[in-house]
């Protein structure tokens, strides 16, 4: 760090940026401090209390009535199979993509590249019918692969886009060696550049996730004819009524879905931001 | 991201392995073909037809579904609030997560990893929940937040946010940049890492203030990054629609009507009266906003061509 | 991290695949299973307790319900039908057309069933009606509840007291007006110096239905949503009871007489301040009873009137709903017909009617269950004797089945839109902004009838004019 820093005056102000980056904070995630206290309210003390963040008699059974009643446990339980096959399959074609237009002279790179780059700002239409239909014809209708195969088909173009740029910065030498010693092309991909690329894996796999996990419409439309199929998202939804809500359920359903993205956040956030940098610097 | 072909080498067999090359990149391609560029195609057919998204097409319409949004004044109305939407939230939310982002670059700040995982917080949160929450303490508890107001005597009746036209949609672009700040905050903390360390301090050897770091280091290093993150601001800002659709529904009578909701009013019909879902009609709105927004973007880029040329940066 | 990768991104995948493996249902042999679909909310725990009695009464079968929440019930139901995947039994959709859901194959003729015969005679006339529930001599569905008007005004009878709203035998003064609705609230904010509102309503997820129910009620000869069916125009311009509320309801916007946030809040919010008293008259209907058995269960002090008239001291004219109606429905597809058969006949009997209508849920469909010791509320018995306000109205698709091909388009603004419009000062021309709607909505439905005859349908503007129609009667719907 620069010098300069390590003053005591810089301490006290840094301390003092601590404490106000804790009280804005605190509005900050209020929103999301009022659910939790929300999922442990009553239906008549969740509008009673008004903006209190303290339930005055915690109802621990809305997380048991939403995970036994409310199905949640097995809307889990889709969440993550889907978002684990969803996370893995775009990591992989993402960087198997990635590394033939980083790293190799393919004919046809530059057109594919190009074509990317457009496809990237291309905005998605009403389009739901038509994959509907694609899904329909390869048999996926009613299983969870269906949700799968258009979150994995819909991810890719900016997945590969972060993959390629952050292999741009790798030395040409990496793969030399290997070379040398005859390693076949996947070898090389697979031992040689992807342990080297960890900090974009984790980026790749933040943004999926998050993508995958909180989706609602692609699981709503593919869990229509069986609703064993449904994720968390669309679980939450169905607490809600035309004439009525049943709010302290929702709070509770909304707890259990945002606790595992903000685990996986805090466990890769440092991956993550490196990862960017990476790709950035490319 | 314009980068040199690497040089050829001895293993250009290697790097020109076109049997390996296409297979990896046949996943990528195919899905990519499959679940978004021929859907876009796709949705195309229908723009023709009267459906209701039931059973097949088959009332024919011709151009009339395009014709009627190009001459719908609330379509431009939407327009115009998505644009407003964008114009005010992109820059204020760069602005404020550039600043967050300063201060959170400071590896020496207690708790600075609690700090951005707070901070990044709303982001991993859908914007239903979000939308559905935030509507909960704006509705239920307005006459909260407006007691205080009403002592100090600065508005005489208890405010409704989200049911004045001139408030509402202020209040979804404010509740938007708190929402999808966390992710500018990374991408800000990334490329401030990414800074040379050397560049400041051949600054400080020059006596440069803080500020001046700011200015002529700091700033003019992350400018890549900063192309990028305003696109991607703008294109995910244009795309609006969770916060919208649960917080106002792009009322009051359209204050708030974003194209996406829009395009929403026409592809579900409302459950009243004798209307049916037209998916016709928003295909052809949706086709007609996404022509739109293609231009604009390539014009971006085209801009940022010309720009980068200028500056002699490849 | 680095290299650890791989065999995360292994173990990712592992476990994907073996979490996928270990999804087999396990079912017991010899029991049948039957899924069944709706959208049912507060009347849900109800469900569960006639899916609860069915079980024990049949063992060997077993009911798994399954709810779908609003407005996407349709879509969703139209994409499971699509999908192949059909639940067993459901609640029949609003969309499309009764017609096309059987065009469709998407409802299993009842008919077939030896005892149909027996089913059919324990309902009281006119549940059976061609075009509406049977399709071709043929029979798909009969209806549970009786028909109406499902949006009432509740009054907070306490805030009614506090403000002396009171006859001299100490009765509540109970508004029949739209001008004493406005007299009340004025009295309301008066004598609570302010703190009190007079009227409040869910704008968000009611837009103003209530709106045209008083312009029926005030003689406005229209379809629910604007169509004079005796003239088969839209006549929102014409019509002295429309700009009477809406110049009412401003009147008592600028006065500060609504509940400030009534144009955003949800229903199920705007139910709660009233029953806080935070103001004291309410649109909305018969749900909030077992609503606030939930949230506020001590608050007792409601009533309910039908909603005011508009310009006239005399009603005249009514709620107007079709004969016959839908509820609940079997799919062709089902492995199980016959037990599904039994599901359907236990719903619609007698003895879960009569538990339907004990549990608070509403009136039913056998008019001699709905007496007020069933009904166990005074407020429900008030809501059930509103039946009186119901009429059968014309129905097109009666009269030709083909109308339900026509598709009529949203526009934009709507009529609901066009009244929040005026309420926030958004409009100022009402006359100009609903003569303007009714060009656009009679546009939309002449073009719509158009692009239908062109694919084929046999439907004329004339279908939906019915110049016979005497708004103090039963309509006879007669096929043409």
């Amino acid at each position: 760090m620069r010098a300069g820093d390590n003053s005591r005056g810089a301490a006290a102000s840094r301390n003092a940026l601590s404490i106000l980056l804790c009280i804005a904070g605190f509005f900050y995630v209020f929103p999301f401090i009022w659910t939790l206290a929300g999922s442990l309210k009553t239906p008549s003390g969740f509008f009673a209390d008004g903006l209190s963040v303290i339930p005055g008699n915690p109802q621990w059974h809305n997380y048991a009535d939403a995970w036994i009643k409310g199905k949640f446990g097995l809307y889990f339980f889709n969440s993550v199979f889907i978002t684990l096959c969803t996370v893995s399959l775009t990591i992989l074609f993402s960087s198997m993509a990635g590394y033939v237009l980083s790293r190799t002279l393919l004919p046809g790179r530059k057109v594919v590249i190009t074509l990317i780059v457009i496809t990237l700002f291309l905005p998605r239409g009403y389009t739901i019918l038509p994959v509907f239909e694609i899904i329909q014809h390869l048999g996926l209708l009613n299983t969870l692969w269906a949700v799968i195969v258009v979150q994995v088909g819909g991810g890719l173009i900016f997945s590969t886009f972060l993959f390629m740029g952050y292999m741009q910065t790798l030395p040409r030498e990496v793969e030399e060696a290997a070379m040398m010693d005859g390693a076949s092309f996947p070898r090389i991909y697979w031992s040689v550049i992807m342990p080297l690329v960890g900090p974009i894996i984790a980026t790749v796999a933040l943004f999926s996730f998050i993508g995958s996990w909180n989706d609602f419409f692609t699981p709503l439309v593919f869990s229509a004819g069986k609703p064993e199929l449904r994720t968390l998202a669309v679980g939450m939804y169905a607490f809600q009524g035309e004439n009525s809500r049943d709010w302290t359920l929702i709070c509770a359903a909304a707890t259990i879905t945002l606790v595992p993205v903000i685990t996986v956040f805090l466990f890769l956030q440092r991956y993550f931001i490196e990862g960017v940098a990476g790709a950035v610097k490319g | 991201m314009a980068r040199k072909d690497p040089p050829d080498t001895l293993h250009a067999s290697h790097l020109r392995d076109s049997v390996w090359g296409y297979l990896f990149l046949a996943p990528m391609f195919i899905l990519t073909l499959t679940f978004v560029i021929y859907p876009i195609f796709g949705s195309v057919r229908i723009a023709f037809y009267n459906w209701d998204g039931i059973g097949n097409p088959t009332q024919y319409v011709g151009w009339r579904h395009f014709m009627g949004v190009a001459k719908d004044p609330w379509f431009w109305g939407a327009l115009k609030h998505t644009v407003i939407y964008a114009a005010v939230l992109v820059p204020v939310q760069l602005f404020l997560a550039l600043i967050l982002a300063l201060l959170l670059n400071n590896s020496r700040l207690k708790g600075v990893n609690f700090f951005r995982a707070l901070y990044f917080m709303p982001v991993v949160t859908s914007g239903a929940v979000v939308g559905v929450v935030i509507n909960l303490l704006f509705g239920n508890f307005a006459s909260g937040l407006s007691a205080p107001l009403i002592k100090l005597g600065l508005i005489s009746t208890p405010l409704d946010l989200l049911g004045s036209p001139s408030l509402a949609l202020g209040c979804i672009i404010a509740v938007g940049i708190w929402h999808t700040l966390g992710y500018n905050l990374i991408y800000f903390l990334a490329s401030l890492q990414a800074v040379p360390e050397e560049l400041y301090e051949a600054a400080e050897v020059d006596g440069a203030s803080k500020v001046q770091r700011l200015v002529h280091v700091t700033l003019p290093s992350i400018r890549p990054m900063m192309v990028i993150i305003v696109f991607m601001a703008i294109l995910g800002s244009l795309g609006q629609f969770d916060l919208v659709k649960t917080m106002t529904d792009g009322g009051p009578y359209y204050a708030s009507d974003l194209v996406s909701t829009y395009i929403y009013s026409y592809a579900f019909a409302s459950s009243h009266g004798m209307s049916q879902s037209n998916y016709g009609l928003a295909s052809a709105a949706s086709l007609f906003m996404s022509l739109m927004v293609f231009g604009f973007t390539m014009l971006q880029l085209l801009a940022i061509k010309v720009s980068r040329k200028e500056r002699g940066v490849s | 991290m680095a290299i650890h990768f791989k065999k995360t991104l292994l173990v990712l995948l592992a476990a994907a695949s073996l979490a996928g493996c270990k999804k087999q249902d396990a079912s017991v042999a010899g029991e049948v299973v039957l899924n069944h679909h709706d959208m049912l909310i507060t009347q849900g725990p109800q469900v569960d307790e006639e899916i609860r009695l069915f079980q024990i009464a049949n063992p060997g079968i077993k009911i798994k319900k399954t709810t779908i929440a609003g407005e996407r019930y349709p879509d969703l139901f139209a994409l499971a039908q699509k999908s192949g995947e059909s639940p067993d039994t459901f609640v029949v959709p609003g969309r499309p057309t009764f017609p096309e859901l059987v065009a469709n194959g998407w409802l299993l003729p009842l008919n077939g069933f030896e005892d149909y015969k027996d089913f059919e005679k324990q309902f009281p006339p006119n549940c059976f009606v061609e075009g509406v529930n049977v399709i071709k001599g043929k029979t798909y569905s009969v209806a549970q509840n009786v028909n109406i008007p499902f949006l009432q005004l509740w009054i907070n009878t306490k805030v009614f007291r506090d403000a002396g709203l009171v006859t001299a035998s100490g009765a509540i003064k109970e508004p029949k007006t739209l001008d004493e609705v406005l007299a009340f609230s004025r009295q309301i904010k008066k004598s609570s110096n302010g703190t009190i509102f007079g009227l409040g309503y869910s704008g968000k997820h009611d837009p103003l239905s209530w709106f045209f129910w008083m312009n029926q009620f005030s003689g406005f000869p229209q379809e629910a949503f604007g169509l004079n069916y005796k003239t088969g125009k839209y006549e929102f311009a014409k019509h002295e009871s429309v700009k009477i509320i809406a110049n009412t309801l401003l009147t008592m916007r600028k006065e500060g007489l609504v509940l400030p946030q009534a144009a955003s809040v949800d229903d199920e919010t705007a139910r709660v301040l009233f029953a806080q008293g935070k103001y004291g008259m309410l649109v909305n209907g018969s749900w909030v009873i077992n609503g606030w058995k939930q949230t506020n269960p001590e608050f007792k002090d409601y009533t309910v009137v039908p909603l005011p008239l508009v310009g006239v001291d005399k009603i005249k004219g009514y709620f107007y709903y079709g004969p016959g109606g839908a509820s609940v429905g079997i799919s062709p597809l089902s492995k199980h017909p016959k037990e599904a058969w039994l599901w359907f006949k236990w719903q619609q009997s007698k003895e879960a009617s009569l538990r339907w209508v004990k549990s608070g849920n509403g009136p039913s469909i056998y008019k001699e269950f709905n007496t007020p010791e069933n009904l166990n509320s005074d407020a429900m018995a008030r809501v059930v004797a509103m039946v009186k306000l119901g009429r059968i109205g014309p129905q097109p698709g009666i009269r030709n089945p083909d109308t339900a091909l026509v598709k009529i388009p949203n526009v934009k603004p709507d009529e609901a839109g066009i009244l929040e419009g005026y309420l926030t000062g958004q409009i100022t021309d009402l006359q100009a902004a609903l003569v303007d709607l009714d060009a656009r909505k009679q546009a939309a439905f002449e073009q719509a009838v158009e692009d239908a005859k062109k694919a084929g349908a046999k439907v004329s503007t004339a279908d939906w004019v019915f110049s016979d129609w005497d708004m103090s009667k039963d309509y006879v719907n007669k096929r043409r």
